[in-house]
């Protein structure tokens, strides 16, 4: 029996056919060619593309208690913290404030009344954070329509492929600030980088506000470190190479060389902890950067890495989703059945006064990231921000930070992704690493 | 630079062809304009790119469309993601304004996609290809990788799910019998 109708399913595919994606030929066309390209003219393509147009994520917050004072009242604004919490960035962005990587830059531009300071710079090699303030000089107050950085970029005397995203945030009347995050891919970089920042609007005001923001290295250097396993195995019938693995304290770079681009990546440590896909990276001439998160705090020198590497078809297998939910009434532990027979056990919940955490051990590497939510008397859903934090060596111990929530009436929901089919073991690679 | 199989007039054509139904697959299957475009233009730059794999002698359609799944099915693994760790909004996955919009204009229609997207993914995806893009089963088990056999027990089962489905079954009852 066909669950249409007739009339309705002919009419279906009638206007099916007749539907026009919104991405035009030429444009698919032109990206073919550029990625044909030798890397040099293809980078400098890249440059010509607005960053805005890569990536773009805008999240106002109105937060009117600092004083509009500019000079030292910078330092004490947790850029990169906010970026983490309204983006649900990866945990490795975490350290630039932690560890005071970003180095003060205070480079004022003003024009058409609108001053931009470009305040710190975090730079690592593989990733760059440029956080700025802009300061309406007029009187009105500004709204959601004033907010926004609308910039080219590139790096003077190098050609890497450059992607970009950033968060914004209303701090004042007439102030917000914000921090771009940009992923470097592909070149050689000076010793002492230089980033071109060319701004042509802020807001709904077009202007000229192009600054030189000076890149260092030297704070993160003392704990990046870079190695050269060349390495090489196979997936099926695909060759591939481990050329470079770049551990600093932000990222974790590993470089594949690869004929096959449908391959999968992922990363463990030697206590087989998850390192996550934290975003960036790319493809160019066969080779393929990853980005992936540092190595947990507690495990910051692993002996070796191990690169589990599918053909795209393994990671298609068919699954169904199960739910687990436990009400939490104050007593700890709860257990929830994981994948496999496993088990997640949440031996402990702390309601702090910005956020909630929620510790917990998987009975196995398998169920190490569960999708765990809390749910609060409301019935509204909170997810976690960031990945899971490893917090001990010898078993799969992890904290979840989640935001403020009441405990009265708390519940967790799990919800497992349960394969159908058996999926395909992928390929090991251990890299050892010698520090 | 080696020369490449795939000349921009082949290219145009084939884009012209197929994208109706390409970018329609993607709609059905996530739901949403935004990433119904995003696998549209990546499917047929993964075309471009893989060209010189694809063997002439054989039709291009379901090559292409099962690229098109594959990678809806990768898209929609990695934004469940996101969302789970905070970086997308629920709401931003799905937008059923457009398929409503672009496809199901009608009450009945709109029902009946209710009805059918209450299968899972797998049963989902057999009905979609073989009752609303209209494909032959056979063509639609080697697009989603799978047995002929298989592809049949999924859409018995998926039909038998819509039959079970009492809210949405008076129009059902009318329908007439399979085409396949």
């Amino acid at each position: 029996m066909n669950p249409l109708p007739n009339e309705a399913y002919q009419a279906v595919q009638e206007r099916l056919s007749k539907l026009s994606p919104s991405v035009p030929f030429e444009q698919i066309w032109d990206r073919h060619r550029q990625a044909k390209r030798p890397r040099r003219s293809r980078t400098a393509i890249r440059f010509a593309v607005p960053a805005l147009a890569l990536s773009l994520v805008v999240v106002l917050l109105a937060w009117g208690s600092l004083s509009p004072a500019v000079g030292a009242a910078f330092n004490r604004i947790p850029f990169i913290e906010m970026l983490i919490k309204k983006g649900g960035y990866n945990n490795g962005l975490g350290e630039i404030e932690r560890l005071h990587l970003s180095e003060p830059v205070e480079k004022v531009v003003t024009d058409r009344n609108i001053q931009l300071t470009v305040v710190e710079a975090f730079y690592d090699g593989v990733q760059i954070a440029v956080s700025y303030r802009v300061d309406y000089l007029k009187e009105d107050a500004i709204t959601e329509q004033d907010v926004g950085v609308y910039y080219h970029m590139g790096i003077q005397g190098a050609e890497p492929t450059m992607m970009a995203t950033h968060e914004n945030t209303i701090t004042g009347d007439r102030t917000f600030v914000g921090t771009i995050l940009i992923s470097l891919t592909g070149a050689e970089m000076p010793d002492r980088p230089v980033l071109q920042l060319d701004i042509n609007r802020i807001g709904k005001t077009s202007g000229n506000w192009n600054v030189a923001v000076p890149l260092s290295a030297k704070r993160s250097a003392p704990n990046t470190k870079t190695f050269h396993p060349g390495i090489e195995a196979s997936v099926g019938d695909h060759r591939f190479r481990v050329e470079k693995v770049t551990i600093t304290p932000v990222t974790t770079l590993v470089v594949v060389r690869s004929d096959d681009n449908e391959l999968a990546y992922r990363l463990e440590d030697d206590l087989e902890t998850r390192l996550y896909d934290a975003g960036g990276g790319g493809a160019i001439s066969g080779e393929k950067e990853l980005h992936f998160d540092p190595p947990a705090e507690i495990n910051a020198r692993p002996r070796y890495l191990t690169l589990l590497v599918t053909g795209n078809r393994s990671g298609g297998g068919e699954n169904h989703t199960e739910n687990r939910t436990a009400a939490y009434n104050g007593q700890i532990p709860l257990e929830l059945a994981g994948n496999g027979g496993g088990s997640v056990v949440i031996r402990d919940v702390a309601f702090l006064a910005d956020r909630t955490e929620v510790e917990y051990d998987a009975s196995d590497a398998a169920n190490q990231r569960p999708m765990l939510y809390l749910v609060d008397a409301t019935g509204k859903t909170y997810s976690p921000i960031g990945n899971p934090v490893r917090t001990a060596t010898d078993r799969f111990s992890f904290r979840l930070t989640y935001p403020k929530v009441e405990s009265e009436g708390l519940q967790f929901t799990m919800t497992l992704d349960v394969p159908d089919e058996a999926p395909l073991e992928p390929k090991r690679v251990k890299i050892p690493l010698s520090w | 630079m080696t020369e490449s199989p795939l000349s921009e007039e082949q290219a145009r054509e084939m884009f012209i062809a197929h994208s109706p139904y390409v970018y329609g697959i993607a709609l059905m299957l996530t739901r949403s304009k935004t990433l119904a475009d995003d696998v549209t233009q990546e499917t047929f730059l993964r075309a471009f790119q893989k060209y010189h794999l694809f063997d002439a002698a054989k039709p291009i359609r379901p090559w292409l469309y099962r690229i098109t799944v594959n990678l809806t099915r990768n898209l929609l693994r990695k934004q469940r993601w996101l969302t789970f760790f905070g970086q997308m909004p629920e709401e931003a996955r799905t937008d059923y304004a457009s398929l409503d919009e672009l496809l199901l204009r009608t009450e009945r229609e709109q029902e009946l996609w209710q009805a059918v997207n209450r299968l899972s993914k797998r049963r989902r995806e057999v009905v979609a290809l073989h009752y609303y893009v209209g494909l032959p089963l056979q063509e639609a088990a080697y697009i989603l990788d799978i047995p002929l056999g298989t592809c049949k027990s999924r859409l018995h089962a998926a039909l038998k799910q819509l039959r079970m489905d009492e809210a949405d079954l008076g129009p059902l009852r009318q329908a007439k019998e399979d085409r396949a």
